[in-house]
């Protein structure tokens, strides 16, 4: 499956919210859809599941309109909620059935996911006896009921736990391993830059980068290598960098040094190295984390 | 709207099951089912008393107890005491108006001459018929002495006086004595019903809004089955609450019926005709569900539940209107005000089956009256379908309904 976003406008009393969002999303692939709070996120996602309609553009699915009533998505919005006063397992029920489950399948469903969320203690009582962050897994079983087609989950992260995200995080690569079409929110890069295949990021109501986060991290990363000296700080190393080999600027994170090799080669620079007889204990191509792609494209975007 | 029946039976589940809900159901229905005991209990003590003789001559006492002064030679006790069955007379005013003020009495009487009396009181209530009874008793008094004066027998006079007319009456339309009580129990109940229902299905519907569930909500189903299985399960929710408070008072009166008095089972028995249960059961129906679409639909337009009170007001007011309309119109069943309240759909739900009850009503008026009621239901419905999807996301500032209204035609037509 193949989704489409394309040129998706939408206003506000006037303001216009969203300008020309276009993006693809396909099967088997972990999709981020990521921006600062406000960028426009949840507003595209609104639009794409009908809660409101956008003044232009399409939402296609293979080539065709998508119509949200008719192709099994389960969806997390961002603005969580469920009845806090029934009990869980009977609201599950009423909303897969609701999505088109007969009584049993959609029992059955419930009861796999509040059993997978370890929250099968919990599928008599009330929604609100639980702890905030098991409501939120009781709202993330819903968006998985019915073993839809299409994910699409807002901020799905927020509010986790690391234990409860790496659950998440699970189920979300088993549904791309199973072929699913999957797209997810978030403004938490370092979250999702270990399982995201593809990436939109969205400023101001503008996309300003998508594409495959591995071309993108190579692209972004070409000229510059990774170098860490044995028994070195960051700061010494830089020193050296400065006695012996001058010619390359560098800069260091909390890893190691990052240094610019715009005229040579790697080999050639790791020979240099060598030859001033320095102990490298780290080399490596330069491949920059989902959250310096982000801060450096929307700081420029601002600038 | 294929999930109407799931939304329905999920409503109607979390409304019935709530404890508040059962509890009020439970207690209402005891204390109806209870209170058709009252006279069956009232009955067993007043088989304890002993029956007292009662005076010798109980016709001429029109007075049980007084206390006097008597400031006239022109009147005599004794007189007095032909019509007021215990008399204590007093020699001063001011003996009189402490008795008064210790509450040995709660009235006394100044007689200054045989026609003119001052009467003394602790409180005056405000309907009191005790100045009026002695007045009577002066005037009896006056009107003897006069006729003695004039030779003629009292006895005889007042004889004359005492003709018994026997009426009868034929009724070729309706008798308002007799559907009345009924009537006006069934008009209170649904004021209950819309009025308590009204408010609880515009609660629920802005809690969906104040704990977020309407997102899932409507991105699960079309708003047309949510609100249409909303309004219905709090629709069958509040005659099952009220049916079972009937019944409840019903199987009382069915055990104690041997109880109550004739007249009183008669009004309740045979109040009603069935066609004016019909007409009731029609203009009911219809009018309970197009309050609770009015209702449903201004709960989605505030965001929080603790703002659907001032939201539901307007509404709530004109039906209270509504209601006055057909209580004033009980005492009036073919005066204007009932007659034009049975055609307008938001007090019809009232006012027709009122009048059809009490009074004489063409076909033709029934009919044009439920079709406009009918009518309105279908638009309201239609319209409180398009301002619940407008309201449901609108989280912002509160909308009118009137405003959300007017968005909504002016986005039909866009």
């Amino acid at each position: 499956m193949k989704l489409e976003i394309r040129d998706v406008c939408k206003s506000f009393s006037s303001k216009q919210i969203l300008h020309n969002v276009s993006f693809t999303v396909s099967s088997g692939k972990a999709m981020g859809f990521l921006g600062r709070n406000g960028a426009g996120k949840t507003t595209t996602i609104r639009s794409l599941m009908n809660v409101f309609k956008q003044d232009s553009g399409e939402f296609l699915l293979d080539g065709q309109h998508l119509d949200v009533t008719k192709v099994k998505i389960g969806y997390l919005p961002e603005e969580r909620g469920m009845y806090s006063k029934e009990k869980i397992l009977d609201q599950l029920i009423y909303f897969a059935r609701l999505k088109g489950a007969k009584y049993k399948e959609a029992k059955e469903s419930a009861e796999y996911w509040l059993k997978r969320f370890e929250l099968d203690y919990a599928k008599h009582h009330k929604l609100e006896t639980l702890s905030k962050g098991n409501q939120q897994k009781v709202q993330i079983a819903q968006a998985l009921l019915n073993d839809p087609d299409v994910y699409i989950f807002d901020e799905p992260f927020s509010g986790l736990d690391p234990v409860n995200s790496q659950v998440l995080k699970d189920v979300i690569q088993e549904k791309i391993d199973q072929g699913k079409l999957v797209i997810f929110s978030s403004h938490q890069m370092s979250y999702v830059d270990e399982f995201c295949d593809e990436i939109a990021l969205i400023d101001k109501g503008r996309i300003i980068l998508s594409g495959s986060l591995k071309s993108i991290k190579e692209a972004m990363g070409e000229g510059k290598v990774r170098i860490k000296f044995k028994q070195m700080s960051n700061e010494d190393s830089i020193n050296w960098m400065k006695n012996h080999l001058p010619q390359f600027q560098c800069e260091s994170d909390r890893q190691s040094l990052i240094v610019s090799i715009i005229d040579t080669t790697s080999k050639e620079f790791l020979k240099l190295c060598a030859l001033k007889d320095a102990d490298v204990e780290y080399f490596a191509p330069y491949r920059p984390t989902l959250h310096d792609i982000f801060v450096k494209k929307v700081g420029e975007e601002n600038a | 709207m294929h999930n109407v029946d799931k939304v329905f039976m999920f409503e109607l589940k979390s409304i019935l099951q709530k404890k508040s809900v059962l509890v009020t159901t439970i207690i209402i229905a005891s204390l109806f089912f209870i209170a058709t005991f009252i006279p069956m209990i009232i009955g067993f003590f007043d088989k304890e008393e002993p029956i007292s003789e009662g005076p010798q001559n109980p016709s001429m006492y029109l007075i049980g107890e007084a206390a006097i002064v008597l400031n006239t030679s022109e009147l005599s006790v004794e007189e007095l005491e032909l019509f007021i069955e215990q008399l204590d007379v007093f020699a001063t005013q001011s003996e009189l108006e402490n008795q008064i003020r210790n509450n040995r009495y709660s009235i006394g009487y100044i007689i200054d001459s045989p026609t003119s009396f001052t009467y003394v009181v602790n409180n005056q209530e405000l309907y009191s018929y005790s100045s009026s009874m002695f007045q009577s008793v002066l005037s009896q008094i006056q009107v003897n002495k006069n006729l003695i004066e004039q030779n003629l027998d009292p006895n005889q006079v007042h004889q004359a006086f005492n003709v018994q007319i026997h009426s009868e009456s034929i009724i070729l339309g309706k008798d308002a004595s007799n559907g009345f009580l009924m009537t006006y129990i069934l008009m209170f109940a649904v004021y209950m019903l819309v009025i308590m229902y009204g408010s609880f299905v515009s609660t629920s519907v802005a809690r969906e809004k104040d704990n977020r569930t309407m997102e899932l909500l409507i991105t699960s189903t079309k708003p047309a089955t949510l609100i249409v299985g909303k309004v219905f399960a709090n629709g069958v929710a509040g005659i099952v609450q009220f049916g079972s408070v009937i019944l409840a008072g019903l199987l009382g009166l069915l055990i104690n019926q041997n109880s109550f008095p004739e007249e009183l089972l008669q009004m309740l028995k045979g109040g009603m005709a069935w066609d004016s249960w019909a007409i009731f059961l029609i203009f009911t129906i219809s009018g309970y569900l197009l309050y609770l679409f009015i209702y449903a639909s201004l709960g989605s337009l505030v965001s929080k539940v603790e703002d659907v009170g001032a939201s539901v007001t307007p509404i709530t007011m004109l039906f209270i209107v509504a209601y006055l309309i057909a209580s004033i119109g009980m005492q009036m069943p073919n005066g204007l005000a009932l007659r034009i309240g049975s055609y307008v759909p938001f007090t019809a739900i009232l006012a027709m089956p009122i009048r059809y009850t009490l009074s004489t009503v063409g076909w033709y008026e029934l009919v044009i009256s439920m079709i406009l009621m009918i009518l309105a239901t279908l638009i309201f419905a239609y319209l409180s379908i398009r301002i619940y999807r407008l309201g449901s996301l609108n989280y912002g500032n509160k909308i009118g309904f009137i405003k959300a209204i007017k968005m909504v035609i002016k986005k039909e037509n866009a």
